[in-house]
């Protein structure tokens, strides 16, 4: 359809615009997940400005190494506040001058922090911080005569003694979790895309004119919506191609396994559902306006609530009994549960079928809806 | 002659169905969808007591030290454990439920049972180190100096806590308040559209509305200046509604300095309108340019600002801070920001000079290319 074609530049932008975003968005997100998920020790982000460096100051800044990710800082004010703000850094500790001595001589000292109050990583590093000077403290009580020296090299020996854990885990498999979210984000993509496209199109055929002439032509009926319904649906397929080839060029290791293909496959059903949105939007708009400000409303909406933005272990319980009325939540949700099977009897046992049925049937029901007010609006 | 200007730009403007959408319904909209999402970020890490069990077999009861280190730790005002003494079987059964993190046997190290790996397991296992560490010490201590026993179990007794919590001058660190400030910056910039609007509606051989008001026998600035005034009035309006929304219906935490705030508001909203009106002067050829142009504009400047992800604005500060002070979206943020978050007013006033210098630019500018435009007529 030739409709496609002249439209084709403003469509090729917001294509354009979502794959940055999404890539961006995909990295980000990996980087993010991969700090909450894996078991090898969490390292929390801390910055340390040392006023003195002595052998125990060192011996501490190493071993802080086994538990936090120390950055490198700018020793402004402003700048570590922000650094707080902004979760750069959790913790911030400041060893001030004459700690060792005064430390040595076994007398009360304590080093200075700043941190967000009340968080998780705030005891986790709190705990590291004290464990190295509480031991240190130990045998320096045990011998007062130590050297500084050796009480770190005893200190360091006596805190490489680790909690054996064991992991009883059903599924050892690593999360992909790159994939995961770039096809999450495809679903913010994808109905942005199709919502604007679509309506943008059907409008055109609803133009008086047009509709008029094709009203005119020898052609049956049936055999006009056919071929509205194929265009879309060309343009549908080439815009899920797009984004899906796109996945392979950026996630060039990234091989046809079963994970893939299964993600892919669900994005084909949502592909569907979305088209069925943008037909149902088309159908029921009128104005030019209207489309982006609905498509805006329809893409963000779903995708802030469904876990697309923000993972869903993070949004409360109301808020997601909300998203089960969109497609996005059992879209993601499949998704989520995708990133981490390893065969096709587990995806079945994650019932990953079921949710992409379930958006099929959200597809479905778009159609017959649009269908519904398409019969409606030409009888008036 | 201005009052009626006013009134009939200000009629034009409230019909003009797509302008309030971009400027008050979008950022509303996007505002409860923020809040859906965000209202978990910050309590997600905030830290709760870990649930979690230990097995009550023998080897637990003989173990006097573990029994009191455990018992101190999961009572008291901020305990961080939930301790359950249970059987292995029942321990077991538990972790499985997902009803505790973990389960601790009293071995020779003393040992941790996980199901899944997380923060509050890495907790755990800090604090078991920890324990253990001090067997391994009393070991080490034992094997070279028994003598010094005595001494290192007193120590032990008084152990205490080596840091110390800085005096805090700024707020708390709430994270998502970044995100709703971007979004009154990037609804401050929709003001662009109203700019543009205003230029497009003052130069004759753009729009017929333009060269009606153009034949009346009044100065092109006074018209000019009277229909952005009406301008002006309906953004302010969008804004402050936009403002009490977020701070009594979504509960979002400004700071307490009122005036500031407004003052902020009324900078952004011209900095906004300033913007639009010098993009459209300079652009001629056509609606669809300037607004992509404007789009374009606000867009980035919002996500560089950290409107999709906040670290973005600290990540342009660290590296090209640059950036940061030329891009209108963040320097409007940033003055919330400052606001809310530090005491000192200096950087606060650092960025509404910036704005203000940046919308008496954009001001001149437009004047520039519109002053003496005259047409020929036919």
């Amino acid at each position: 359809m030739k409709v496609l074609k002249r439209n084709y530049p403003s469509i090729l932008i917001y294509l354009g615009i979502f794959l940055g975003l999404s890539l961006l968005f995909a990295s980000q997100g990996s980087q993010q997940e991969e700090e909450y998920t894996s078991f090898e020790t969490v390292k929390t982000p801390v910055a340390v400005f040392d006023e003195e460096d002595t052998p125990l100051v060192r011996g501490f800044i190493e071993n802080l190494r086994e538990t936090a990710e120390i950055k490198e800082l700018k020793d402004e004010e402003a700048t570590i506040s922000d650094a707080l703000y902004f979760r750069v850094v959790t913790y911030v500790i400041r060893i001030p001058e004459g700690f060792t001595e005064t430390f040595m001589g076994q007398e009360d000292v304590m080093v200075e922090i700043e941190s967000i109050p009340g968080s998780a990583g705030n005891t986790y590093t709190d705990l590291a911080v004290n464990s190295f000077f509480q031991t240190a403290a130990l045998y320096l009580a045990a011998d007062e005569t130590l050297s500084e020296e050796a009480l770190v090299e005893e200190s360091v020996s006596a805190l490489r003694e680790r909690t054996p854990v064991e992991v009883k885990s059903q599924n050892q498999q690593k999360e992909d979790g790159y994939a995961k979210f770039y096809f999450n984000y495809m679903s913010y993509s994808l109905v942005s895309i199709l919502v604007l496209g679509t309506s943008l199109i059907m409008l055109v055929w609803k133009d008086k004119d047009l509709y008029e002439r094709t009203e005119v032509s020898p052609l049956k009926r049936e055999s006009i919506s056919l071929q509205k319904y194929l265009a879309l649906g060309v343009f549908t397929l080439l815009t899920w191609v797009v984004l899906n080839g796109a996945y392979f060029i950026v996630n060039a290791q990234s091989t046809l396994d079963l994970r893939t293909l299964l993600h892919m496959g669900n994005s084909v059903v949502f592909a569907f559902t979305a088209m069925g949105m943008s037909f149902l939007i088309g159908t029921l708009l009128k104005s030019r306006n209207a489309i982006s400000a609905v498509s805006n409303v329809v893409s963000l909406g779903p995708s802030f609530i469904s876990g697309v933005f923000v993972p869903q272990e993070l949004l409360g319980s109301g808020v997601l009994s909300m998203a089960r009325v969109t497609p996005t939540y059992w879209y993601v949700t499949a998704n989520n549960r995708i990133a981490s099977i390893g065969t096709l009897q587990e995806a079945q046992a994650q019932s990953v079928f079921t949710f992409m049925i379930i958006v099929f049937g959200f597809g479905l029901l778009f159609f017959i809806l649009s269908s519904l007010a398409g019969r409606r609006a030409r009888r008036n | 002659m201005f009052g009626h200007l006013f009134k009939y730009r200000l009629k034009k403007l409230l019909r003009t169905k797509e302008m309030i959408f971009w400027t008050l319904a979008f950022p509303l909209i996007l505002s409860i969808f923020f809040n859906l999402a965000f209202q978990n970020l910050d309590s997600s890490e905030g830290f709760d007591p870990i649930p979690a069990a230990v097995v009550t077999d023998d080897s637990y009861e003989n173990h006097p030290f573990l029994k009191d280190v455990l018992k101190e730790v999961s009572e008291g005002e901020d305990p961080l454990l939930i301790l359950s003494e249970v059987p292995l079987d029942e321990a077991k059964a538990l972790l499985e439920e997902g009803k505790i993190r973990g389960y601790i046997t009293a071995e020779n190290p003393i040992r941790l049972h996980v199901k899944s790996s997380g923060f509050s397991q890495n907790i755990l296992r800090l604090f078991l180190d920890n324990v253990n560490q001090r067997f391994a010490v009393v070991e080490d201590v034992t094997a070279h100096d028994p003598a010094a026993l005595e001494a290192v179990f007193s120590a032990m007794e008084e152990e205490r806590d080596f840091t110390r919590e800085k005096e805090k001058t700024t707020a708390p660190p709430s994270q998502v308040l970044n995100y709703f400030y971007s979004l009154i910056a990037m609804a401050c910039m929709y003001g662009a559209f109203f700019g543009a609007d205003e230029v497009t509606d003052i130069q004759a051989n753009i729009s017929d509305r333009a060269a009606r008001i153009n034949v009346a026998p009044v100065h092109k600035l006074k018209a000019f200046l009277a229909s952005s005034a009406a301008s002006y009035v309906v953004l302010m309006v969008n804004m402050s509604i936009l403002l009490l929304f977020l701070r009594f219906v979504l509960g979002i935490e400004f700071g307490n300095r009122v005036l500031l705030l407004v003052l902020t508001t009324f900078v952004g909203t011209m900095t906004g309108i300033s913007f639009g009106a010098f993009v459209s002067s300079l652009v001629k050829k056509g609606e669809n340019l300037k607004v992509a142009i404007i789009i374009t504009v606000s867009m980035t400047g919002s996500f560089l600002a950290g409107m999709m992800y906040a670290q973005m604005k600290y990540i342009v500060y660290d590296k090209a801070p640059i950036l940061a002070y030329i891009n209108p979206v963040n320097l409007i943020t940033d003055s919330f920001y400052s606001l809310y978050y530090f005491e000192d007013l200096g950087r606060y006033v650092m960025n509404i000079l910036i704005l203000l210098v940046m919308t008496i630019v954009f001001s001149l500018g437009t004047y520039m290319v519109l002053r003496r435009r005259k047409y020929a007529s036919i």
